[in-house]
């Protein structure tokens, strides 16, 4: 009696300016407002609002039997919060159903774990108490960006008490294990819950492909092949961006209409149900043990962190941005710690990337500016004013130090944030 | 009040035919802003200048005649699909200066026509070359003076109309760059020679270019003549004190990334300087060819946030940007002149430049360097950035010599030189 898991990932990353060398030292704001608003407002035309209200309308036509788990990012709910209310609204409305679970992540869709883990926990707790204060839950999942996952990440999130965490079920690390089990994660007990990456993309990649031999995608053809699973497995994870709904699969492709239909075909079947991730973990015991000793991520052919990490330009900014963070958090400066953690954005490096191979269509349609390079200098030339921005406010905490009592006032202030 | 220069002639009666490639604003490079300057000044010294371009894009050159060369080939019956487009503003002939050879499948190159051309590879070129040949004949003119390879084809065929009107009018060929400096290719080089060798005197904008042109082209010194380009002085408009500039000194590169261009020197001398002053900002301003692999090489140096880039600068920014700098530094492998430095000097900012440029000939006050000469380079860089009294008594000299060269000083030497070929043997 299998189960089935729609988890979905809404994103929108802030978006930098195409900032000049000669913008340096003149107070002019990073992220590109302009940019950000108006593909905000374009998604939500074209996805969060249809997609939320077929959802919604799903939960309510079945009867509590559809349910759904989404991660929102820290990063989209600051930009609904500035300028579409209505977004997190909406969302508030599918999380009053009570068939609606939300996970946890970094709140700046960073790939800080690999870097930093003082900011990871920073980053992960902003999330959680985002979470608990806008939806009245409290995250009992974990997935980390770009589903990223890699054992030791198990022992770092352990303190946060979470039942499971979710990654990419990558064939070169199950080998002749089915994803469609839960595990659970190396030396910790939490439960690992692994995406059917065949079926997810059968939705979120070749659904709309013409080329593709399954093509036109039914919900009943769809439904079959879940059904197939029956017998021979716990749970089908779904896993995908939010935004294949009507963004990247577009809603002449009929990704509506079959979504639409998908409940009802799969509980068709009575042995099939539908879970959140949370009662996945609680509902099925761990058959084994998987362990990923390096990154495994859900992104290109590799699967690796190679879209991110994988050219000088990315590992550079990485390492210049990441090698502030002690300074920038001796300021407690706010503006300068949230411009800090918004660059950490991992949109801003994979804009970066110079992969132009297999994956070259995908990099090119999220690329926000023409060349990988030009991502690099708007970044490089940022990161120059924000080390400056920072050394002015050293310099002024400094100035305070020597000037006497400044010191001990300091660091009662500080106490009290 | 010039009339000691026209030396009893009256104003007008030298009529210069030149043909240029680019005029400002349309200009991809020194050259369209070189002609522009020289014409200036000698239509101010009683030159006549009727100027033939490609493509005309837009008025405002009051100060000489401007003909359109693919309105010729329209109006005398030819028609072909480029030039079609080209009155549409759909054709970049405009471009052509930098990359003009169709073979190459460069995007902007007349992606449209391409594919109607016959099988010239420069068939812009062509014609231009077709284009002046029937303008010239309904225009008067003592002296054809062609500016670079592109109208030098044009240049023989101006004399050649002249000619079959029984006038012998002499052809000054001008070099502004030659195809050693640039590496693209050797029909341009073929071209080049021609022109020279057809020429009745060819003009050098350097000592430099003149070595060149006899050394690499086989051209006897005596019949090469140098005239150095000019900068003309402007109200420089002063921008405020940038704040980083408390922290941090910032070193200039503003240019064509190209490898002419010794750009790949720059990144070197900006890890050097920055591993022992990490205070020191290099900026490289400018795109080209070879941007994406500076930029790359930047980051494999880890120099994210030392060395920074811009692909584009308006005029204006320019000037932001020469004041920015504490030095400015022009590495070029091969430079015929080089106006940048000039530029940087005007708006106060000390120069090092290459010893292979022109402009290290005409500039005393400033640091001339081998460009291979990364070590030489970077303590001239932190002299002039340690040393204020040494950055001072050197932008001094340079600003008052920068004074002294103006494009009326090079169009004198430029009227001397056609006098000089005007009066030859040949054409008495």
């Amino acid at each position: 009696m299998p189960s089935v898991c729609f988890y979905f990932h809404v994103h929108q990353p802030i978006r930098v300016k195409k900032f000049g060398v000669l913008d340096i030292g003149k107070n002019i704001d990073y992220f590109d407002d302009r940019h950000n608003k108006a593909i905000l407002n374009k998604v939500a035309t074209k996805c969060y609002i249809p997609a939320n209200n077929l959802i919604y309308d799903l939960i309510k036509r079945h009867d509590g039997k559809f349910k759904v788990s989404y991660s929102i990012t820290g990063t989209f709910l600051d930009q609904a919060k500035m300028w579409r209310p209505d977004l997190i609204e909406s969302f508030q409305k599918l999380a009053s159903t009570g068939q609606v679970e939300f996970l946890a992540e970094t709140y700046y869709h960073s790939l800080t774990s690999l870097f930093s883990e003082n900011e990871f926990y920073d980053q992960v707790e902003k999330h959680i108490l985002t979470i608990q204060e806008l939806f009245g839950q409290t995250p009992k999942v974990f997935r980390n960006t770009e589903l990223v996952y890699y054992d030791y990440l198990a022992k770092l999130v352990s303190k946060f008490g979470f039942k499971a965490i979710l990654a990419e079920g990558w064939d070169k690390i199950l080998d002749w294990r089915s994803p469609n089990f839960v595990y659970e994660t190396k030396d910790s007990h939490l439960k690992l819950l692994l995406k059917n990456y065949k079926l997810s993309d059968d939705i979120a990649f070749r659904f709309s492909n013409k080329a593709w031999e399954e093509w036109p995608l039914t919900s009943e053809k769809f439904a079959n092949w879940i059904h197939a699973v029956n017998g021979n497995g716990q749970v089908v994870n779904l896993f995908m961006d939010y935004e294949t709904l009507g963004e990247h699969q577009w809603e002449d492709t009929g990704i509506f209409d079959f979504l639409e239909k998908v409940p009802e075909q799969i509980l068709k079947h009575p042995d099939m149900d539908f879970v959140t991730v949370g009662q996945e973990a609680e509902r099925y015991p761990a058959t084994d043990v998987v362990s990923m000793p390096s990154p495994v991520s859900w992104a290109d052919t590799e699967r690796d962190l190679s879209a991110w990490t994988g050219n000088a330009m990315q590992q550079s900014s990485l390492h210049s941005l990441y090698s502030l963070e002690e300074k920038i958090k001796k300021t407690k400066d706010s503006k300068l710690l949230e411009d800090w953690r918004k660059l950490q954005t991992s949109d801003n490096f994979y804009y970066m990337c110079t992969k132009w191979f297999n994956d070259g269509d995908v990099h090119k349609y999220f690329n926000a500016y023409d060349r990988p390079h030009d991502a690099y200098i708007y970044f490089s030339n940022i990161l120059v004013d924000l080390i400056h921005r920072l050394e002015e406010k050293l310099e002024e905490a400094e100035a305070k130090v020597s000037g006497g009592l400044g010191k001990v006032m300091e660091e009662v202030q500080g106490a009290g944030i | 009040m010039y009339a000691d220069l026209l030396n009893g002639r009256k104003e007008g009666e030298i009529k210069i035919l030149m043909l240029g490639w680019e005029l400002p604003p349309f200009h991809s490079g020194g050259l369209g802003i070189a002609c522009e300057g020289l014409t200036k000044s000698l239509s101010r010294l009683g030159v006549e200048i009727a100027f033939v371009l490609p493509k005309v894009y837009s008025g405002g050159y009051d100060w000489m005649k401007v003909y359109d060369a693919s309105d010729m080939l329209l109006e005398n019956g030819f028609s072909h699909k480029c030039v079609e487009l080209a009155k549409e503003n759909k054709c970049c002939l405009v471009n052509g200066y930098q990359k003009i050879n169709i073979d190459s499948q460069k995007k902007g190159m007349c992606q449209l026509c391409v594919g109607q051309f016959d099988n010239s590879p420069y068939a812009h070129v062509n014609f231009y070359t077709r284009g002046v040949k029937a303008l010239a004949q309904n225009l008067q003119y003592d002296l054809i003076h062609a500016h670079d390879w592109m109208t030098y084809p044009a240049g023989i065929a101006a004399k050649v109309v002249a000619k079959e009107k029984n006038k012998l009018t002499p052809f000054l060929a001008q070099v502004h760059a030659t195809e050693v400096d640039r590496h693209d290719g050797k029909f341009i080089y073929e071209t080049e020679k021609a022109g020279f060798n057809a020429a009745d005197r060819v003009v050098a904008v350097s000592y430099l270019t003149k070595n060149t042109v006899n050394m690499y082209y086989g051209i006897d010194q005596n019949k090469i003549s140098v005239v150095h380009n000019g900068i003309d002085p402007r109200e420089i408009q002063l921008n405020p004190k940038n704040p980083i500039k408390k922290k941090y000194k910032v070193v200039l590169f503003l240019g064509r990334v190209t490898f002419q261009k010794g750009p790949d020197y720059f990144v070197k001398v900006a890890k050097k300087v920055t591993d022992s002053y990490p205070n020191v900002k290099f900026m490289m301003l400018g795109s080209g060819d070879m941007q994406t692999r500076m930029i790359e090489e930047g980051a494999r140096e880890g120099l994210t946030g030392k060395l920074l880039f811009n692909s584009w600068i308006s005029d204006q920014d320019k000037d932001a940007a020469y004041q920015l700098a504490d030095v400015f530094v022009m590495p070029s492998v091969s430079e015929p002149f080089g106006i940048v430095p000039l530029e940087a000097i005007q708006n106060g900012t000390p120069v090092i430049v290459s010893k292979s440029s022109g402009v290290a000939e005409v500039i005393a006050n400033c640091a001339k360097v081998d460009f291979w000469d990364i070590d030489m380079m970077a303590d001239e860089i932190i002299k002039l950035l340690k040393d204020k009294k040494y950055a001072k008594t050197m932008i001094d000299g340079a600003k008052k010599e920068v004074e002294g060269l103006t494009w009326d000083r090079s169009a004198k030497e430029m009227i001397r030189v056609y006098e000089q070929t005007m009066g030859g043997k040949v054409y008495a």
